[in-house]
């Protein structure tokens, strides 16, 4: 296979042995592995193509790979095959300004494109915390999301085109700089799909222009009802921040611990939000002015005991270290974390998270909440020692018990980081059967022999991946 | 005159397609003129008007559950006393249709351009869930009623735009906006162009690079232009046509299968796998993309 792959592309485009094999036997969710046969590092898409064709000719399995940031187990070779990384497809294609996209193939890393254009005063708008390094086509697999969803909407939104190698080897273009094309709407389905119905191998980007005036605020409050409630009532009142972020005492502890960071005495959650605005004709600043005081009203309504508005981009960035820093204070606090991803209808997040503290006790495990309290995506955070079975197994319960509770209220057993393999268990909790058969009919319309990155996503074809160890839920 | 079907719950719709072999889809019928199916066919219609109403709407997740049929008049009315509306604008004079008179189904069915698009998004960007019936009469539904999910494949998404040929659409989950926030609508127009009762409703959507161009071809004719997406109204005698851009989209109303013409072949493979896949015998609208 290795020497096959090797004349196909060129011998030193291929990796094995058992130092390549480990590196790419999972992604960032490391509770399951499977090791690949080789991994190919293909430049172009006709690379791509002429890869899928052995490999479908062949019957090899194969499953693309951006970073690898992905948490859900969606980049893990499950039956093994060929892993095929877009880590030498990393440049821009194309920029047209006057149009207001961009085409990069899928391998560059998200914060390039935004890099590329900010000089032109644009940016690529999905966020994702990852966006140092995870890929285009990573994020158009996973759908990702980031702070800024809220207001400017995820991956899907900002995605006018896709050239894709269908499991077959042939290279497909869909969609384009011109949005909205009559036919069956192929790419809304290939955005999201972990990588199960092809490879992308570039894409054509909505260029989004920066904001021309930005208000940042961040502000304490003395119980959790408070702040949530706050954030139903925000949304509520017609403002849309382009931010509405939430972390609670767990994470101040952490951040304190970790930075020294001080928040103000008796605050039991932080509220971080930002508005923002890129108009042009009517002034910008007045308008994001008036969104932030009426955010205040009501963060005054709420008893808020601090509102600290940035007064500057320093100001701004500090205020922001209450929630950048806070994933990484978290890993400080024990030897393992876990963090959930679940999605509520908003209004439904006071009764969601006192619910969440509820579960934490009764199982008697620590939690933290850092998330994205605007879109009603929660991240609740157990922090535990592995080491102690019991405590594995409380996690494992109480997290099942959250998700369950998503659905129960509306919600969504993932709100970005996917299905993978992590939760082809859960999905059965939101969708019947009928519901699923329909999910992979529409899978079928790609992917009919399923040698593209198997077993993922739908539950019945789960069987195939043998789980090591039962926690839901990844660390960070 | 074919046989009409009335149905006022899934359940009924469900039936109806079991037991058939051949349907036409209609919301209110607002927009007939831009399908492509020859006139000549008639199949009995499941007429969906009557699966209508406000399932669930909570204002303060800004999202509501809405049966297919219901009017969009009738949405955006409820939707207004909490001042939350579908960026779907209610304009009322200069359509040969009657606007806000479509229904909900229709509408996404079809995705026609709108005019805050490029701030607010399309029925792709809107739609959170649906419940649909296949062509065996199964009962499905794609999504939930979060703003942002990604369990599994964004199924729902692939009905926005589809003419009714992969199932029939009864209840659709949407993300709703303030009001207050929406832009305003900005337009280059025509207007003062007279125009005959023969003259056909034409989209033509271009790059923004060729806008210019293109709505300087439409001058002659009386026409609506959105700069921000790049898209022309106009209203063409049945015997003009307006020059091509690379990369643009035509969309005509009354000219039967000059209507729609797709050429990609790409697109065109796709289409058809998918309709083999979700109605193999071919039941619902057929005809109606020209070439299933
Ligand atoms: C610290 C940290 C923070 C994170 N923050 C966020 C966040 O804020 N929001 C969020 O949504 N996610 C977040 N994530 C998750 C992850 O970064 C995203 O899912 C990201 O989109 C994955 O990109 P990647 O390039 O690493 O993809 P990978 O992990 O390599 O792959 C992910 C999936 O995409 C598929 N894939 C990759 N490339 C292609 C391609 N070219 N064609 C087809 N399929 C492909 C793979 O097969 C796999 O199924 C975070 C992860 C970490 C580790
Ligand atoms: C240029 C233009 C702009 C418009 N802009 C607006 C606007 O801003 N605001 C506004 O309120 N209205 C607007 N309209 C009108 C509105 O789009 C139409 O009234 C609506 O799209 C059609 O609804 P209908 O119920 O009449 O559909 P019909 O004409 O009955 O059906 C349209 C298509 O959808 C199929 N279909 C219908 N229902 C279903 C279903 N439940 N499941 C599956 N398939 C189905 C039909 O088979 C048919 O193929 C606009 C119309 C045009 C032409």
């Amino acid at each position: 296979m290795v020497s096959e792959l090797g004349r196909i592309l060129s011998p030193e485009q291929v990796l094995s042995g058992p130092g390549a094999q480990r590196a790419y036997d999972c992604d960032a969710y490391s509770v399951d592995r499977s090791k690949p046969m080789c991994i190919v590092l293909p430049e172009s898409t006709e690379q791509v193509a002429a890869v899928v064709r052995w490999c479908a000719a062949n019957l090899v399995p194969f499953t693309g790979r951006g970073a690898g940031t992905g948490l859900s187990g969606g980049a893990l070779p499950a039956l093994g095959g060929v892993v095929v990384s877009t880590k030498r497809m990393n440049q821009i294609v194309e920029i047209d300004i006057p149009n207001r996209c961009l085409k990069a193939q899928a391998g560059i890393a998200n914060k390039r494109l935004s890099d590329a254009v900010k000089d032109q005063g644009l940016h690529f708008a999905p966020d994702p915390s990852s966006q140092s390094v995870s890929t285009l086509g990573g994020n158009i697999a996973e759908n990702a999301g980031g702070p800024h969803t809220l207001k400017y909407g995820v991956t899907a939104q900002h995605i006018l085109g896709v050239t894709m190698v269908d499991p077959e080897g042939e290279i497909l273009e869909l969609g384009g700089k011109v949005p909205g094309g009559p036919g069956f709407d192929f790419f809304s389905l290939i955005v999201g799909s972990e990588g199960t119905v092809g490879l992308v191998t570039e894409a054509w980007v909505k260029l989004t222009p920066l904001p021309t005036a930005v208000q940042t605020a961040l502000i304490a409050f003395p119980t959790i009802r408070d702040a949530t409630e706050t954030v139903a009532e925000i949304i509520a009142s017609g403002v849309i921040p382009a931010a509405l972020e939430m972390m609670d005492r767990g994470i101040l502890v952490a951040l304190e611990a970790a930075f020294g960071l001080k928040y103000p005495e008796g605050t039991a959650a932080l509220l971080l939000v930002e508005c923002d605005s890129n108009l042009s004709a009517e002034p910008a600043g007045e308008l994001v002015q008036r969104e932030i005081e009426t955010v205040a009203a009501i963060c005054q309504a709420h008893n808020a005991i601090d509102i600290s508005i940035a007064q500057d981009e320093a100001e701004r960035q500090k205020l922001w270290h209450a929630r950048k820093k806070g994933v990484g204070a978290m890993g400080r606090l024990a030897p393992s974390i876990v963090t959930h991803d679940g999605v509520i209808p908003r209004s439904k997040l006071p009764e969601m998270l006192d619910f969440v503290y509820e579960v934490a006790e009764r199982h008697g495990v620590k939690v933290a909440n850092l998330f994205h309290a605007g879109d009603g995506n929660l991240h609740p955070c157990f922090y535990f020692d592995d080491r102690d079975p019991k405590q594995v197994h409380a996690v494992i319960e109480a997290g099942e018990e959250i998700i369950r509770k998503c659905v129960s209220l509306g919600g969504s057993v993932t709100g970005e980081h996917g299905v993978g393999v992590e939760k082809q268990d859960l999905l059965p909790l939101m969708f019947t059967p009928d519901d699923l058969r329909l999910q992979a009919m529409a899978k079928q319309i790609f992917n009919q022999g399923n040698l593209c990155n198997p077993c993922k996503i739908l539950p019945t074809e789960k069987s195939c991946v043998e789980h090591k160890k039962r926690w839901r839920g990844v660390a960070w | 005159m074919s046989e009409t079907h009335e149905p006022t719950a899934k359940e009924e719709v469900a039936e109806i397609v079991k037991g058939g072999s051949k349907f036409f889809l209609r919301g209110s019928g607002s927009l007939k003129q831009f399908s492509v199916r020859s006139e000549e066919e008639s199949y009995p219609t499941i007429l969906l008007e009557g699966l209508n109403g406000i399932i669930d709407f909570s204002p303060n997740d800004q999202v509501v559950n809405v049966r297919a049929g219901t009017r969009l008049s009738d949405v955006g009315f409820e939707l207004e006393k909490h001042g939350q509306s579908i960026p779907y604008l209610n304009l009322y004079e200069g359509f040969q249709t009657k606007v806000g008179e479509g229904t909900v189904g229709g509408s996404l069915s079809m995705n026609l351009p709108h005019f805050l698009e490029r701030e607010c998004g399309t029925w792709r960007d809107w739609i959170l869930g649906l419940t649909v019936i296949l062509a065996d009469g199964t009962i499905c539904k794609s999504g939930s009623h979060a703003v942002k999910s990604v369990a599994g494949y964004d199924v729902h998404k692939l009905f926005v735009g589809a003419r009714g040929t992969l199932g029939v659409v009864t209840e659709v989950i949407l993300r709703t906006y303030p009001s207050e926030s929406l832009p305003k609508m900005e337009t280059d127009d025509n207007w003062h162009v007279p125009r005959t009762e023969t003259d056909r409703l034409c989209f033509h959507r271009v790059t923004a690079k060729d806008y210019e161009e293109a709505w300087s071809n439409a001058r002659e004719f009386y026409s609506w232009g959105v700069p921000k997406t790049s898209t022309i109204l106009v209203w063409l005698p049945p015997d003009r046509d307006l020059p091509r851009f690379p990369g643009d989209q035509l969309i005509r109303s009354g000219c039967g299968a000059k209507n729609l013409e797709l050429t990609d072949p790409i697109q065109i493979k796709l289409m058809k796998r998918a309709k083999q896949i979700f109605d193999p015998t071919n039941k619902l609208n057929p005809g109606e993309w020209g070439f299933m």
